[in-house]
């Protein structure tokens, strides 16, 4: 790409001239270079994989509406679980932040005209559609039964099915992951427009940024511990089999190593995405900004010091052990940061109970919920009791669906009339946003009572005893997946019928609402004034374009001690 | 005035900007080659973090299996031959300098001594992969093979053709035969992958095109280093050889004790051949320290507490009554899953900047790099750092051990 294909003239650009209009034929978005492109792609892909991991959770939970053998074998539920887990972490929750939201809004946030690397942004996307690829192979094939972590020696030894075809996919998605990181970092480093210092940098780029760190710091050792895996699978390497001289637990070491800092890789983008949408929604500054800033900075490095709390019960010292668990604590802290300033930015302010700001409201609850069960797992007693429960599933899934997924959702309705250009129907958006939060309380919480009543996680039966929780379980996944349903039905409709989206139409003050919407190729038609991004005052409601502007028309130029990040 | 997200208008008379944009490698989204190379370095550099935490499980595998099984790398590193190892080091550090030198050459326009560098290291690189072709060679008719293809050879044991223990050879001459035939075979596939070169350099020269000319050339440049790479292992593995037979034979009585002494012998016979008398005394004490060291090993291992649950997998069925002097201890072989895992990820970097390398030298060939633009050579020249880098510390790590 060379800079004749910038149309930045700025007096032959129309309203219509955007970066979805601005190159016609499937080649043009196969081999775009485009950050906005590459994001839309990688959020088709990712939702794709979404609602196939949603529909295998919904035969798992429809087989558990009784406690007796339904219509799926034993070994046909053990693949469906792990595919769940597997399709759900690997190609969902763990690339649709960073890959389509991120990709999307990170350079536009910035100010810059791209990513650093826009090839290898390419690269990673394709890197994850054969990742998927290698997935679906597995399914397609014999399935996959080992659960997600592919624990040995069981995934080396025993299962039947496909395994090096899934270690190898998940090994390309680390790729992926790595390159998106990678650009990110970079991207942050050297490509900051004058004016935009660390501290004007938007919340949402500094949980990116501390994504990225852990992404290219953790991914790399999951990458080396699957090979090892695969070499172990197919020669008998003998490094995790004790019959060669080898050892188990040492795989669990590594694979923790990675993914425990991979929750933070999954919940820190969505952290991000909930201080932007608290601050514009409650139309006041983020409370607390170095505050947020440094906590995901400390979520990322204390990520990297906590993995053995994945295996209190794997026969670790008990010194190990009680290390672990008080470093896992540690963890709460700057997470409780985080929450005690979302709730102190609402404070007094005036809400917008928008869908976004909905669904905001929802991980408020649900995060909350999510992170202080997991005091009870990190505390040695009671793990002890509530280890492979469904406790320990309900935890995950308040973290990683009620946390990730619905503040993915909420920034999906948040920057949907920015990547789209079309406003989504409000009402149906905000009753989705009820329906989700509703079914997934009826899905989960039952889950947490069972767990603590001793009804373990991965059983194809289970005791009449637990069937009434298992039954409003079933209930609200279906009731969830309905609430989903809705909420891309309104996104998607809005496509068609949606009115046309202003530059504005929320009253937030960071940069990517200072361009049209959908934002011209080159990003900006003119250069964009950065100044402080949560300065609600700065910009106005104008009815005229139905759209905030900001307040006078003089930008702010930047003065000329201000240099551009790389200089 | 330069900013990221400035539009490029051609009216402004912003020269510096249109010029920039105008630069045949200058990406549209940065504002100028500074930005652009720092761009690029630091995420050369972060790649490189990757590269090294990717090797850093390996590193902490091996760190694991050390702390708990000390014999097993004490015993299982004799049968490195720490000369080839060695000359692979050299070999690699030397490539460095000459990856460094080409780097420097780029940063002054030097266009054909950055060629010439780059030339040279490639070749050392193929270099070092022929010496690895002659180590797995060597060890794999040595029955020297990781834990799992171990296993199977034991299996093949078991059902009665023959039976092997770890690192016994075969009977001598038959094992020199079969390893130096397999070379041979070797060889002349690469010999016959000569036709490559000539093939792709044919093509080059009918359609005039300097890109496919410049690859025919480096692949014959990686064919001719690797060919020339096993011959000289071969030699020095002979001149090691000839050793044993002039001094170990008469006294040692043929013991198969030639793997701890092989270091002694190839040293001797190249420091001073004229001085036989004293050269065979020589042999003769560090034979004896040898068995001392062995003798001593053979406590330990006794000492360390043999893990009933791991079973005894090294010495089969009918070898497990008389220990002799050279009975492994127990699941040596996990340390050559390390080893093939460590080194074979390793020669796939070597790989990897083996094609880095070529693309350069096409580009170097078609002019591309000037002073202000020379960021690929500098970020694959990182590349080959840190690449070498990890042999530095594989060397010791792997070959160095007990000696």
């Amino acid at each position: 790409m060379t800079s004749h294909v910038m149309p930045a003239h700025s007096d032959s650009h129309s309203s219509a001239d955007n970066y979805l209009t601005a190159s016609k034929g499937f080649l043009s978005w196969a081999m775009t270079l485009d950050h906005k492109r590459i994001g839309l792609m990688y959020l088709i892909g990712t939702m794709t994989a979404m609602f196939i991991g949603g529909f295998l959770a919904l035969l798992l939970r429809a087989e558990h509406l009784s406690g007796t053998p339904g219509f799926v074998s034993h070994d046909t539920y053990n693949q469906l679980f792990t595919l769940h887990g597997a399709i759900m972490v690997f190609l969902f929750i763990i690339p649709s932040i960073p890959g389509a939201l991120g990709n999307f809004i990170l350079p536009v946030m910035l100010g810059a005209k791209d990513v650093a690397f826009p090839r290898m942004n390419l690269c990673s996307f394709y890197l994850w559609v054969f990742g998927a690829i290698f997935f679906v192979g597995a399914l397609l094939t014999t399935g996959l039964d080992t659960g997600w972590t592919f624990y040995t020696p069981y995934s080396t030894n025993t299962s039947q099915t496909n395994v090096v075809l899934a270690t190898l996919g998940a090994f390309i998605l680390g790729f992926s992951s790595i390159f998106t990181g990678l650009n990110f970092i970079v991207t942050i480093h050297t490509m900051r427009p004058p004016g935009m210092t660390w501290f004007r940098m938007p919340l949402f780029l500094w949980s990116l940024y501390a994504t990225a760190i852990i992404q290219v710091l953790a991914t790399p050792v999951l990458g080396i511990t699957l090979l090892l895996l695969a070499a172990e699978r197919m020669f008998g390497l003998g490094i995790f089999d004790p019959k060669l001289g080898g050892d188990p637990v040492l795989y669990q070491h590594f694979f923790w190593f990675y993914s425990h800092p991979a929750v933070y890789i999954m919940i820190l983008p969505g952290m991000g995405i909930i201080s932007e949408l608290i601050s514009t929604f409650s139309r006041k500054a983020i409370f607390g900004y170095r505050f947020i800033a440094f906590s995901s900075m400390a979520i990322a490095l204390l990520g990297f010091l906590v993995w053995g709390h994945h295996m209190f019960a794997s026969g670790q010292s008990e010194m190990v052990t009680i290390i672990f668990s008080a470093l896992t604590f540690s963890v709460s802290i700057p997470s409780a940061i985080k929450v005690f300033n979302w709730l102190a930015t609402m404070y007094k302010g005036s809400i917008v109970l928008a869908t976004p700001m909905c669904y905001a409201l929802s991980f408020l609850f649900l995060f909350t919920i999510g992170g202080l069960t997991g005091l009870f797992l990190g505390a040695l007693a009671t793990d002890i009791h509530l280890h492979d429960t469904y406790f320990v599933v309900a935890h995950f899934h308040y973290v990683m669906m009620g946390g990730t997924l619905v503040a993915f959702v909420g920034g999906l309705f948040y920057w949907w009339p920015k990547m789209t250009g079309k406003m989504y129907n409000e009402f149906w958006g905000q009753i989705s946003a009820l329906i989700v939060f509703v079914a997934f309380n009826l899905t989960f919480f039952p889950q947490f009572v069972m767990g603590s009543r001793g009804m373990p996680r991965r059983y194809y039966n289970y005791l009449p005893e637990f069937q009434v929780y298992h039954v409003l379980s079933t209930i609200g996944a279906f009731l969830l997946g309905f609430g989903l349903l809705l909420a891309a039905i309104v996104l998607i409709t809005s496509l068609f019928k949606g009115r046309k989206a202003p530059a504005n139409p929320w009253g937030a003050a960071t940069l990517e609402w200072q361009c049209s919407s959908p934002p011209p190729l080159a990003n900006f038609e003119k250069t964009p004034t950065v100044g402080n991004p949560y300065d609600m005052q700065s910009v106005v409601w104008d009815p005229d374009t139905e759209s905030f502007v900001r307040r006078g028309e003089v930008p702010i130029v930047p003065d000329e001690s201000e240099q551009p990040a790389h200089a | 005035m330069a900013t990221a997200v400035e539009p490029h208008d051609e009216h402004q008379t912003d020269h510096g900007h249109d010029d920039w944009h105008h630069k045949p490698f200058s990406a549209h989204h940065f504002d100028n080659a500074e930005q652009q190379f720092d761009s690029g370095k630091l995420g050369m550099w972060l790649f490189l973090v990757t590269e090294v935490l990717f090797f850093s499980g390996l590193f902490c595998a091996y760190a694991v299996y050390r702390a708990n099984h000390p014999e097993v790398f004490i015993y299982a590193s004799q049968f490195l031959d720490k000369y080839l190892g060695g000359m692979n080091t050299i070999v690699l550090i030397f490539s460095s300098l000459t990856m460094a030198w080409g780097v420097r050459c780029a940063q002054l326009g030097q266009n054909r001594g950055l060629i010439i560098m780059l030339g040279i290291t490639l070749f050392c690189a193929a270099l070092f992969l022929g010496v690895k072709t002659f180590e797995y060679t060597e060890k794999a008719h040595k029955r020297l093979l990781w834990a799992g293809a171990f296993a199977s050879a034991e299996e093949l044991g078991k059902t009665g053709s023959q039976v092997f223990k770890v690192g016994e050879p075969l009977p001598k001459a038959e094992f020199e035969d079969r390893v130096m035939s397999s070379l041979g075979t070797i060889t002349k596939y690469w010999v016959f992958a000569l036709a490559i070169p000539v093939i792709i350099g044919g093509i080059g020269f009918g359609v005039k095109s300097r890109p496919a000319l410049t690859v025919a050339a480096s692949f014959l440049i990686s064919i001719v280093a690797i060919i020339i790479g096993i011959q000289v292992s071969i030699a020095i593995h002979h001149a090691q050889h000839s050793g044993d037979h002039s001094a170990a034979h008469a006294a040692h009585d043929g013991e198969e004790h030639d793997e701890t002494e092989h270091g002694e012998h190839g040293l001797a016979v190249k420091e001073d051949a004229e001085h036989a008398d004293d050269h065979a005394h020589d042999q003769k004490e560090a034979i004896d320290e040898a068995a001392a060291v062995a003798a001593s090993k053979q406590e330990t291992i006794a000492g360390e507490a043999m893990d009933p649950v791991l079973g005894d997998m090294t010495s089969a069925g009918p070898t497990v009554d008389d220990k002799s002097d050279h009975d492994a201890p127990r699941n040596a072989n996990i340390f050559f899953s390390i080893y093939y895992f460590m080194t074979g990820l390793h020669a796939f970097h070597i790989i990897c900047g083996m094609i880095a390398i070529s693309w350069l030298m096409v580009r170097a060939v078609e002019n591309h790099f000037r002073p202000d633009y020379f960021g690929p050579v500098d970020f694959v020249g990182l590349y080959w750092h840190i690449v070498d880098l990890i042999w530095i510390y594989l060397f010791p790590l792997l070959y160095l051990i007990g000696h």
